[in-house]
């Protein structure tokens, strides 16, 4: 237990030091996203394929992104919702929530990942076998491996 | 609506951004949150569909028309040019429709094949280059005419569509509702447009560059650098007109940017292509009286324009189909004249399916596919 300790305070320091970092990421990456040339709501209106896209249609959209808001209201609104797990609206589709894209396709991102996790570990771990025990341990990772495969 | 509008049920018809939907499939009065169901009249209904996988579509045996001889068509996503040609090859799928599902170096692969057939449709839109008349060198007609002339558009229909984008001549094809009014094409003529250059003063210098009061003919054409095909017809427009004396410098940019500099009217000659089948000609022209492409920006030059933007007012609200067509002819004469628009090719719907299907045809919307005429032998 005392053992222990040291290592749980780090951890537990480490994951709180990560929220202001990722809040640091977050806010970089909104800034930058903010310095694209192009007016988004438009963009937005030209992935949708609307055939006029008058200042009014551009003004209509804005107000809809939420754009017309102040740069750090936005920002504040979008991190707020994701910390309910509204990541917004996909704007090529408004139908599509950005959380449902992300699990549509979280199951085959994790076939894919897990099977060349699985396939490396095989590669490193099998030359470096020297010891019956590593021998074994290298035998089931490649029954796994093939299973996944 | 306070004023007729005759394009009406032509948009009415239209199945895509905006369709018609029956009141009892919305929700909370819009579609703004989906809808909860898909009830149409057509000869097939839809049955079952996975997102960005696939859709699949049973007879309808309600249809009020003849009913079609397939039962189900099962309709895949299959967003790589060259997995849709392996799926077909390998009987996966029986047809590949659309204007850019395949690129016509693969299709004309095809065009002599016993066990596939190929289709294209009638020009739905044309590939054309827009010229910025407010440009103090494009501003002069000559210039404008010169470039028409020194343009081999079937050489690029040959050597970059494999012929299956037919040569432009004007703006709008021939087929083209109301754009059958007797043009005169500019003849590709490297002699008449050399000629129309010196009449206009610029003149070939020992440089073997034309220049005009110490100025040097230089023009820039933006193009889209998503795409593959306007590149290569950029570079190859830049060598011939090299031939002539004059400079092109070309630079692509990436869609979105490309697309606001056109709106904004940053462009000496761009790429564009028109709205393409139901929206020409009505829909393209009603446009170019607003900011809304790069149409209004690069028509700020010519003498005509508020003539041009008055008969299409005029046009869209008129009744009388006589008139609409007078109307018309006189708007395409004009711009014609003006020559502001450099025409290439005509872009066309394009399939490619097993030879065992029939009755594969183009309906009149490049977004129509008439699965309800085919059957299998």
């Amino acid at each position: 237990m005392k053992k222990g300790l040291p290592m749980k305070r780090y951890v537990v320091r480490r994951l709180l030091m990560a929220i202001p970092l990722l809040l640091a990421i977050s806010f970089v990456c909104f800034c930058f996203i903010n310095l694209i040339p192009s007016n988004p709501a438009e963009v937005a209106l030209r992935v949708q394929q609307t055939p006029v896209i008058t200042d009014e249609i551009i003004a209509a959209m804005e107000e809809q992104l939420g754009l017309n808001k102040p740069f750090f209201v936005r920002y504040f609104d979008w991190v707020l919702g994701c910390l309910h797990g509204d990541f917004g609206i996909s704007y090529v589709n408004p139908k599509r929530t950005v959380a449902g894209e992300l699990l549509r396709c979280l199951p085959a991102t994790l076939q894919l990942a897990g099977t060349s996790f699985l396939s490396s570990w095989r590669c490193s771990v099998s030359p470096s076998a020297s010891s019956v025990q590593s021998i074994r341990t290298a035998g089931l990772i490649k029954l796994c491996a093939d299973w996944s495969l | 609506m306070s004023e007729p509008y005759y394009p009406m049920l032509t948009e009415l018809a239209c199945i895509r951004p905006f369709a018609m939907i029956s009141p009892n499939c919305m929700i909370n009065g819009s579609t703004k949150d989906g809808v909860n169901g898909h009830i149409g009249t057509g000869p097939y209904v839809l049955t079952d569909f996975v997102t960005d996988e696939y859709a699949v579509f049973e007879r309808n045996e309600n249809y009020w028309g003849e009913a079609p001889a397939i039962r189900k068509i099962t309709v895949k996503v299959i967003p790589d040019n060259q997995t849709r040609i392996m799926a077909l090859e390998s009987g996966e799928i029986d047809l590949i429709f659309g204007k850019n599902m395949i690129d016509a170096d693969a299709i004309s692969q095809y065009v002599d094949s016993d066990k596939f057939t190929v289709g294209l449709s009638d020009p739905t839109s044309t590939r054309h280059i827009v010229m910025n008349t407010t440009h103090e060198i494009l501003g002069d007609p000559a210039v404008r005419r010169a470039l028409q002339h020194a343009t081999d558009r079937q050489t690029i229909s040959d050597g970059i569509f494999y012929g299956l984008e037919q040569p432009a001549d004007t703006l709008y094809a021939t087929t083209v509702p109301y754009c059958n009014v007797g043009l005169k094409p500019y003849e590709y003529s490297t002699e008449t447009a050399a000629q129309l250059l010196d009449e206009a003063g610029w003149v070939l210098g020992s440089d073997k560059m034309r220049a005009k009061n110490g100025k040097q003919l230089a023009l820039d054409l933006l193009y889209n650098s998503d795409s593959v095909t306007e590149k290569t017809i950029s570079e190859y427009l830049q060598s011939e007109y090299l031939k002539l004396g004059i400079s092109m410098t070309i630079h692509g940019e990436e869609e979105q940017s490309y697309r606001d500099n056109m709106k904004a009217g940053n462009f000496d000659m761009v790429f564009n292509i028109c709205w393409g089948t139901p929206y020409d000609p009505q829909s393209s022209l009603a446009a170019m009286r607003a900011p809304v492409y790069g149409d209004y920006a690069a028509q700020q030059g010519l003498e005509d324009k508020a003539e041009i933007d008055e008969a299409i007012t005029k046009i869209l609200t008129s009744t009388d189909d006589a008139e609409r067509q007078e109307l018309y002819k006189s708007v395409l004469t004009n711009l014609h004249e003006d020559a502001m628009y450099l025409p290439l090719t005509y872009e066309c719907n394009k399939a490619l399916y097993t030879s065992a299907l029939h009755g594969v045809h183009f309906g009149t919307d490049q977004y129509d596919v008439p699965f309800a005429d085919m059957y299998f032998e």
